[in-house]
């Protein structure tokens, strides 16, 4: 807590310790609530609110530093009890003496210096103080007196005195031997000389007699530079590249090791702060300067071993469906790079994550260049989850591993038609007879969705015998009142597999009128498609015949895939 | 912070304006109206009048922290010069300009009142705070932008009072000898050269002992650098021509750090960032203190093996500052720029990158202060130590394949031909040697020097002072070669007697 000791009770004396009691006030709001909270920017603006009015005219406001407080016309403005909490203590500390604002002192200024005060309790453990903090700052409306600039000690007088001494006598030597001076040899000046126009003339302009001082570097150049100045490089990214080239060019053991701690770290902090691209863009320089100094290549990958940490990579991926999502085609290729270390991690995080761009990005790297070992992804095959269960299907389907099909069996009795479904997709993929079997087993399933998905993939498994399997499902009583996307599942497998077998069933099924006509309508306009991608001339004769039915849909529906069968026939 | 594509040119224009004016100020106090030269910067001024676009309306020029400010906005690279002339000037109008802001045409006013140049400031600034009319004639109001004519001579001679007897030639206007550099001045450059030095031998102190470098004094040190350079970088840039006390690795550090800022400051860095930079130039050769004292000193060429171990120092130099704590963005700079400062522009030089890559702004403004302040400085392995304007030659010459071509003119542009320490003979007879660099608009060849000896002894001499007839009153015919030093200190001698 503060108290007030005002020696005067002139209104400027209580309008300046309104504004040092602002001042505090921001100071406290800034050190211990989170930028843009509401007591934070509140007190940031009444402060701007005291400064605006006490610099509203002409004059400077000059508080001068005391042990005790700031100081206003020789009347002291706040005295606190805890010298930790005092801003005027810690600036004293310092060596600051007094602090000038002059009018024009702007909102941004203002949060700064509140900034450089709110942090001065921390400061000491930077090896930093106030005085050089608020330096660096550069806020032009704002003079900071310090009693000792130079931080000068005994010896620095010392060094004074001795240098002017030196000095001294090396002027009186070097007078001395005027006599001896000679001439600069011209032949070493017009070599200079001609060197200095070498080699491409570009300066020759410099050693004109009437070049100028302030004429040398032409506007175009100058932007240029500012330019550069402006679009200059992160220095983190900078440090990336000289401590790569460090690490292949070091020769002692110890400068290795500090290169690649410092390298280790760096990579770390991108990977926490988010900053993927620059990340990525190290890893690749990494990877390319592993390939030139194939030597040191235990020490590069040493390096990754802080991007592999499992909370770290846990924060990466939380990060894909939090507000300030990073992009997750980076992470996915930093992941990627890193994948061979983080499986088992990636493959936890699979398991536990919610968000749907993680979980997205997890089984694109998992999935991606033949997948992940089939030892890692078995034991999670039990879980009580459904949705992992899933995944680690699709993951077992990547892989391609014939001996993943005993564990996709038992997974095909799942109680979830999801994983089933899943199942049979990664069937498929790992082919064989016996995933074909397994597929067409499918085909009774009692889920809708998992026997269209067996309806699609059975084609490229099971051979002649497919034919005879969809044709069972169409054959069956309840195939009419099926959903229509796994009827086009079957019919367009029929029509892939181009098998005449499939004709007469179709052509039973466009000429077969029903009761419920308009359901049977959309069968029979399926069958005529059919038997236009089927395309044999047996399936033609079966679309002519249609083209002559009394029933006009039929009839114009097979007449336009007849045409269309032909033109196809004729082009090939 | 990603500038707005339009406001580079914008921003070069307005440091354009300001140094136009700047000279046409101090041409204004050398030369007569009709001199060739005053009525060529008045031409030029006229020009940079014209060309700033924005000049539509009322251009505030205000000083603040010794920074330049046209119409609110920074004007980075503005010199210390610079600033000077048109402090000189505002001071000689009664303008306070540290503390208030004054336009134009309030500038104008003044000068006009005060009768030491004269100027009339006719469009697009009619009166104060107003505009000039929509329906001004284009073609009117460009032949009436700005003009600026000479002093009157009653008025100038009052103003600029010589202090001492020029004694050359009786055309020669009084001006031509300048007061010696004021004792404060160098004194306060001196001090800080001292702290430096200090600093340096902290931190091999610390170095050898294995202890964290105390980076809070440095800071210090260096800001104090930064704003000397800002104020007045002539003092602290005639301190670089010490070349030779205690540790030579200590004065080298010192000097380049000196350098460095200065030639930042005419890059156009803002003072936060030449702060920065000056302590990574304090630190680029940190490196070479694990290296052996006999190695550094050693008389005759290094061997193939010795040479190897010196390559080493920028790899060196990045462990030690590796391994320190409460590394910052400064201190990875200096990482950055130390690795460097061996790598030539065309990225030949050492440690020789695997990968083509861009080498920061920092590391080629130290790579041209380093090689200039080791070529002027005497080594062991050296028959002669080069001369300070022999090593200028040589920048040009290496300009565009080891240096960056920009900051050699830069450079150029900073310490003129003939830099701070260069001993030479003058056409009057007399030797003497460079204090001060040219002044902004003069020649490069025609720096500020002080007289050696005879009647003239310790007199300073603007080289660009010209007679009433346009000719020079005094001009170099030689470079000397002051023994085996290639220079001698480039301030005045009043120096060493302050207390």
């Amino acid at each position: 807590m503060g108290c007030w000791v005002l020696l005067n009770d002139s209104t400027e004396q209580y309008e300046v310790a309104d504004l040092c009691a602002a001042l505090h006030k921001a100071v406290r709001a800034v050190r211990f609530y989170p930028p843009g909270h509401p007591l934070a920017t509140g007190a940031l603006a009444a402060l701007a609110d005291n400064f605006g009015h006490q610099l509203s005219g002409p004059g400077l406001l000059e508080l001068e530093v005391t042990e005790r407080g700031f100081v206003h016309d020789d009347a002291l403005m706040d005295e606190r009890e805890d010298l930790r909490d005092s801003i005027p203590f810690l600036l004293f500390r310092d060596g600051v003496r007094t602090l000038v604002f002059s009018p024009g002192l702007t909102t941004d200024e203002i949060h700064a210096l509140v900034s450089v005060f709110a942090q001065a309790p921390d400061l000491d453990r930077a090896d930093r103080d106030i005085t050089t903090v608020l330096w660096d700052q550069d806020l032009v409306h704002v003079e900071c007196r310090v009693v000792d600039p130079l931080l000068d000690r005994e010896a620095g007088t010392t060094t004074l005195e001795r240098l002017r001494a030196s000095l001294r006598d090396g002027w009186d030597t070097v007078l001395g031997e005027r006599a001896a001076w000679s001439q600069v040899p011209a032949t070493a000046l017009s070599e200079a000389a001609e060197r200095a126009v070498a080699p491409d003339g570009s300066l020759a302009d410099l050693l004109e007699a009437d070049a100028r001082i302030g004429d040398l570097v032409g506007a175009e150049e100058r932007a240029r530079l500012s330019a550069e100045m402006a679009a200059e490089p992160d220095v983190f990214d900078e440090l990336v590249v000289v401590l790569t080239e460090v690490l292949a060019s070091a020769k002692r053991e110890d400068d290795l090791a500090a290169a690649a701690k410092a390298l280790s770290d760096v990579l770390c902090s991108y990977m926490d702060w988010g900053e993927l691209t620059s990340l990525l863009s190290s890893i690749e320089r990494l990877d390319q300067m592993q390939q030139q100094v194939p030597q040191r290549a235990d020490t590069f990958i040493a390096i990754l071993d802080g991007l592999t940490d499992p909370e770290r990579v846990a924060r990466l991926i939380g990060k894909l469906d939090g507000p300030l999502m990073t992009r997750r085609s980076e992470a996915e290729g930093i992941l990627l790079r890193l994948r061979e270390r983080v499986c088992g991690t990636l493959l936890d995080l699979l398991v536990e994550v919610d968000g749907r761009a993680a979980r997205r990005c997890l089984l694109n790297v998992l999935a991606a260049d033949g997948g992940v070992p089939a030892a890692l992804i078995v034991p999670r095959l039990a879980d009580s989850r459904w949705y992992v269960v899933r995944n680690m299907v699709l993951l077992l389907g990547v892989i391609g591993d014939p001996s993943a099909i005993m564990f996709l069996e038992k997974t095909l009795d799942h109680d979830d038609e999801r994983v089933r479904s899943e199942t049979v997709r990664s069937l498929s993929h790992v082919g064989g007879p016996r995933a074909a079997y397994l597929i067409t087993s499918a085909l009774n399933d009692p889920s809708s969705l998992v026997r269209t998905v067996a309806a699609r993939t059975l084609t490229s498994l099971s051979g002649p015998d497919a034919v005879v399997h969809l044709l069972r499902q169409v054959g069956t009583r309840d195939f009419g009142s099926r959903s229509e996307t796994e009827r086009d599942a079957v019919f367009e497998s029929l029509g892939r597999l181009g098998d005449d077998r499939a004709v007469p069933a179709l052509d039973a099924l466009w000429a077969t009128r029903s009761l419920f006509r308009n359901r049977t309508l959309s069968v029979r306009l399926q069958a005529l498609r059919t038997l236009k991608n089927i395309g044999t001339p047996k399936a033609r004769e079966s679309l002519a015949r249609a083209v002559g039915s009394g029933d006009e849909t039929i009839r114009r529906q097979a007449k336009h895939c007849l045409l269309e069968t032909e033109h196809r026939t004729a082009n090939e | 912070v990603n500038r707005p594509p339009d406001s580079v040119p914008n921003r070069s224009q307005r440091h354009q304006l300001v140094h136009s004016l700047a000279v046409a100020l101090r041409t204004a106090e050398l030369c007569a109206p009709e001199n060739a030269t005053m009525q060529r910067v008045i031409s030029d001024l006229g020009d940079a009048l014209r060309s700033d676009d924005s000049l539509g309306g009322p251009q505030v020029l205000a000083i603040r922290n010794h920074t330049l400010f046209v119409n609110n906005e920074r004007v980075p690279g503005v010199t210390a010069d610079e600033i000077r002339s048109l402090l000189y000037a505002f001071d000689i109008c009664s303008v306070n300009a540290n503390n208030e802001e004054r336009d134009l045409e309030t500038l104008a006013l003044r000068l006009r009142q005060h009768g030491v140049v004269h100027v009339t400031l006719e469009a697009p600034v009619v009166e104060q705070g107003s505009r000039v009319d929509d329906d001004t004639d284009p073609a009117t109001a460009a032949q009436q932008d700005l003009t600026i004519s000479g002093p009157q001579q009653e008025a100038a001679a009052a103003e600029l009072q010589p202090t001492a007897d020029p004694g050359v030639g009786s055309d020669s206007p009084d001006r031509a000898c300048r007061q010696p550099l004021i004792e404060g001045r160098s004194a306060a450059a001196l001090r800080t050269y001292s702290a430096c030095l200090d600093v340096c031998r902290e931190f091999q102190e610390a170095v050898q002992d294995l202890r964290q470098l105390g980076t809070r004094r440095l800071h210090r040190v260096t800001q104090s650098v930064v704003d000397q350079v800002l104020q007045d970088d002539g003092a602290l840039l005639a301190m670089t021509t010490i070349k030779e006390f205690d540790d030579s690795l200590f004065t080298h550090s010192a000097n380049v750090a000196i350098l460095a800022v200065a030639l930042g400051q005419r890059v156009g860095y803002e003072r936060s960032r030449l702060g920065e930079l000056c302590l990574a130039a304090f630190l680029h050769d940190l490196g070479k203190i694990e290296l052996a004292r006999d190695l550094l000193d050693k008389p005759d060429a290094l061997t193939s093996e010795e040479w190897e171990l010196m390559r080493e120092h920028p790899v060196v130099s990045v462990n030690i500052l590796l391994t320190q704590e409460h590394l910052n963005p400064s201190t990875l700079r200096a990482i950055i720029s130390g690795y460097e400062h061996h790598l030539n522009y065309d990225l030949t030089g050492y440690p020789r990158p695997r990968q083509k890559r861009h080498i920061s702004l920092f590391g080629r403004i130290i790579s041209v202060v380093d090689r200039y302040d080791a070529m002027t400085s005497p080594r062991a392995y050296r028959q002669r130590t080069i001369t300070p304007h022999e090593a200028v030659l040589y920048l040009i010459g290496n300009a565009g394949a080891q240096l960056d071509p920009t900051l050699v003119r830069l450079f150029v542009d900073l310490v003129g031909l003939y830099p701070s320490g260069t001993a030479i003979t003058l056409d009057t007879g007399e030797d003497a040697v460079v204090q001060q660099p040219p002044a902004a608009g003069s020649q490069l060849r025609r720096p500020q020097v002080c007289v050696l000896e005879g009647p003239r002894k310790g007199f300073v001499l603007d080289l660009a002072e010209q007679r009433d007839n346009g000719t020079y009153v005094c001009s170099i015919v030689s470079v000397l070669q002051p023994q085996r030093v290639g220079q001698v200190y480039g301030f005045d001698q009043v120096l060493f007697s302050v207390a």
